[in-house]
């Protein structure tokens, strides 16, 4: 939801970004929006979108259109998921339930 | 023809002790990727499901009667819930773990060229299978996925069969009954609240659409589902106890570290083996005991390795427990019967905490054990704190007779009039069908028809803990839920609208049999016979579309 929210906030400021490029004729908000998003691609986003799997189209397409919004979630959840062997050793407290909802780590 | 065996096994295999808490629910998102396959616990699992396959395969010789067959592979799907759906720091075990599935399916495409894998969850099965990675699984093996529920429905007759002898199944199960398919049930080793625990053959729930499911969600539970045996069973089973769920399932559930595999060729073998792993009496489980009586189990199958016993915590199918009392200390049952099962009410104040049990007990398969489930939501969803102390009167039961006069024994031993319970302070809650006498009692919109209707019964428990939300929520996946809701209505609306519908007509309201009495009168001797749906008039349509009940089919 969090997400859809961002993207929609990313929609906005394109159509805003459009509409004064269009009726007053300046173009700064698109160069803007277009720099920053191009420079977060070249930088990380379309290397981690390549990471998580998605296609080098779409990552850049998506990029270029969201921004941070779209490959910080997928940063944060590639590294959630990488593990070394040492995360699949049993500890002795390890995985035990508290009774309250939680996990005794 | 579904397999048949000179001789059953059920197979028990340790896997390695290693942490599995990551990815249990969810696959990740490098799955199918080297790096996947390198992980530590990825290794020990798949090794541990071949293992077991393997020495069931010397046992029995399963492999080949499936080489070269169709197969049906039903995961157990029922929420599929990360951590960040409810306050509770780790993932709810309540879903076949996807790794074991993919272990499973590994070997599985292996023998067969064809593989679908089926499910149905009750909720959105769209939705949860891509949570929790089954669509990447069947991407990866060419299986086809298919969401029960979405499916158009065929029709049966099973004469021997107790309580179901009309049974409707998606197209998809009826390749199964026609033994085009061979079936394999890959359930999660839990406990669950209506029948003790859900394992190889209490699997089968899934493959009901919703208005099937309700009929004989009541006491009848156990026979119902023992029933279905009658109609398919499984040729191979797989309970994946790598984690296990113990408690109020199919609310929120624990995890439980068990570190086993268990596959087996006589699916109500291989169940009786797990329910006493999980420290449970087999002969004391109901729905063991009717699958039994119907003569679906073997004694002579041989168990091959050691039986490691937990002992789950056991879903209490009561709201006398202490855990309700302790959780919820405003919600106070009523409970009144007048039926062959329950207890007969001698006396109207002091009677004792055993009675009311024994009273309650009268239905423990239906309205009780939903209210259970809706409970264990709401406790676990994060609005819990601000309702903890909710006071909610639950009035269940037609009223116990005692000279002419119904009433309704509290726990506190008494037995109140339905005056007494109209002038009642709160919010009153009367569940069930066979409640009807007492809804005068009920607050607006808060008489629950139906007998156990869980997603009914959840969403006038939302509104009686207004204004608050208690429930699963989880921000991140409401898009894909949202979706899932409305990609399942519609579907199912096209269908009933092009005749070919996805749903009986709904009509749980007793604890009947349902029956054809066209083919009672024709005395079958056979396990079942196909009793095909006559072709739908416009009339006939227009109430298959209205038989896609939005709301049963929306709420979650």
């Amino acid at each position: 939801m969090v997400q859809a929210i961002q993207y929609l906030i990313c929609g906005i400021l394109w159509m805003v970004s459009s509409v004064i490029t269009i009726w007053k004729k300046n173009p700064i908000g698109i160069i803007i929006l277009a720099l920053m998003h191009g420079a977060e691609a070249v930088i990380i986003g379309v290397k981690t979108g390549l990471k998580y799997g998605k296609k080098l189209p779409y990552s850049i397409v998506m990029c270029m259109t969201f921004g941070f919004t779209w490959w910080l979630p997928l940063k944060k959840q590639i590294e959630a998921e990488t593990f070394t062997d040492d995360d699949f050793i049993r500890r002795p407290d390890d995985c035990i339930v508290d009774g309250k909802g939680g996990l005794v780590r | 023809m579904s397999a048949t065996y000179e001789k059953n096994a059920v197979v028990i295999t340790p896997a390695p002790e290693l942490n599995y808490f990551h990815n249990y629910v969810q696959l990740p998102y490098d799955y199918g990727r080297p790096s996947y396959e390198a992980r530590a616990d990825v290794k020990a699992i798949k090794a541990t499901v071949r293992k077991s396959l393997d020495d069931l395969d010397k046992a029995t010789g399963w492999k080949a009667k499936f080489r070269g067959q169709k197969v049906l592979i039903k995961p157990n799907l029922v929420f599929v819930t990360p951590k960040t759906g409810y306050r509770y720091n780790y993932d709810i075990p309540q879903t076949t773990d996807p790794r074991v599935f993919d272990a499973t399916m590994e070997v599985l495409s292996e023998l067969c060229p064809d593989i679908v894998i089926g499910e149905g969850s009750g909720l959105v099965t769209w939705t949860y299978c891509k949570m929790a990675g089954y669509d990447r699984i069947a991407k990866k093996y060419g299986a086809k996925l298919v969401f029960f529920e979405e499916e158009a429905i065929d029709r049966y007759f099973c004469p021997h069969a107790e309580c179901g002898q009309e049974v409707f199944v998606p197209k998809s199960i009826s390749e199964v009954i026609r033994g085009e398919r061979l079936y394999v049930s890959h359930p999660k080793m839990k406990c669950n609240i209506y029948t003790g625990v859900t394992l190889g053959f209490k699997n089968a729930m899934g493959t009901f659409s919703c208005n099937m499911r309700y009929r004989n969600h009541t006491w009848q539970i156990d026979k119902k589902l023992s029933d279905l045996l009658y109609l398919f069973k499984p040729d191979l089973t797989v309970v994946d106890g790598i984690i296990g769920g113990e408690g109020n399932t199919p609310g929120p559930n624990d995890p439980v570290i068990m570190d086993t595999i268990v596959t087996g060729t006589n699916s109500v073998e291989v169940d009786r083996v797990v329910t006493e792993m999980m420290g449970f009496d087999p002969n004391k489980n109901k729905l063991l005991i009717e699958a039994g009586k119907r003569g679906f189990g073997d004694p002579n199958t041989e168990v091959i390795g050691e039986k490691k016993i937990v002992h789950f915590r056991p879903a209490e199918q009561t709201l006398l427990s202490e855990r309700v009392h302790k959780n919820w200390p405003g919600v106070k049952l009523y409970v009144g019967h007048t039926n062959d099962r329950a207890p007969k009410l001698e006396k109207l104040e002091g009677n004792s905490h055993e009675f009311v049990e024994a009273m309650e007990a009268t239905c423990g398969g239906g309205c009780i054990a939903s209210m259970g489930t809706t409970l264990e939501v709401m406790f676990a969803s994060y609005t819990y704190p601000l309702n903890k102390n909710r006071k909610l009167n639950v009035i269940v039961g037609p009223g116990a007779e005692k000279d002419g006069v119904k009433y309704w024994v509290g726990e506190d031993g008494k037995a109140y009039t339905l005056r007494e319970l109209e002038e009642m302070r709160g919010i009153t809650v009367v569940c069930g069908e066979c409640s009807a006498p007492a809804k005068s009692a009920a607050t607006p919109f808060l008489w629950i028809r139906g007998c156990g209707e869980v997603n009914n019964l959840a969403a006038r428990f939302a509104v009686a803990m207004m204004p608050t939300l208690p429930g699963q929520v989880d921000l991140h996946y409401a898009p894909l839920i949202v979706t899932g809701m409305a990609r399942k209505y519609v579907i199912k609306v096209a269908k009933a609208a092009l005749g070919t519908p996805t749903e009986p007509h709904f009509d749980a309201y007793s604890d009947r049999v349902y029956t054809i009495p066209e083919y009672v009168e024709k005395n079958i001797q056979e396990d079942w016979v196909e009793a095909p749906i006559p072709k739908l008039s416009f009339e006939d349509r227009i109430q298959a579309i209205k038989d896609v009940r939005f709301f049963a089919n929306f709420m979650f």
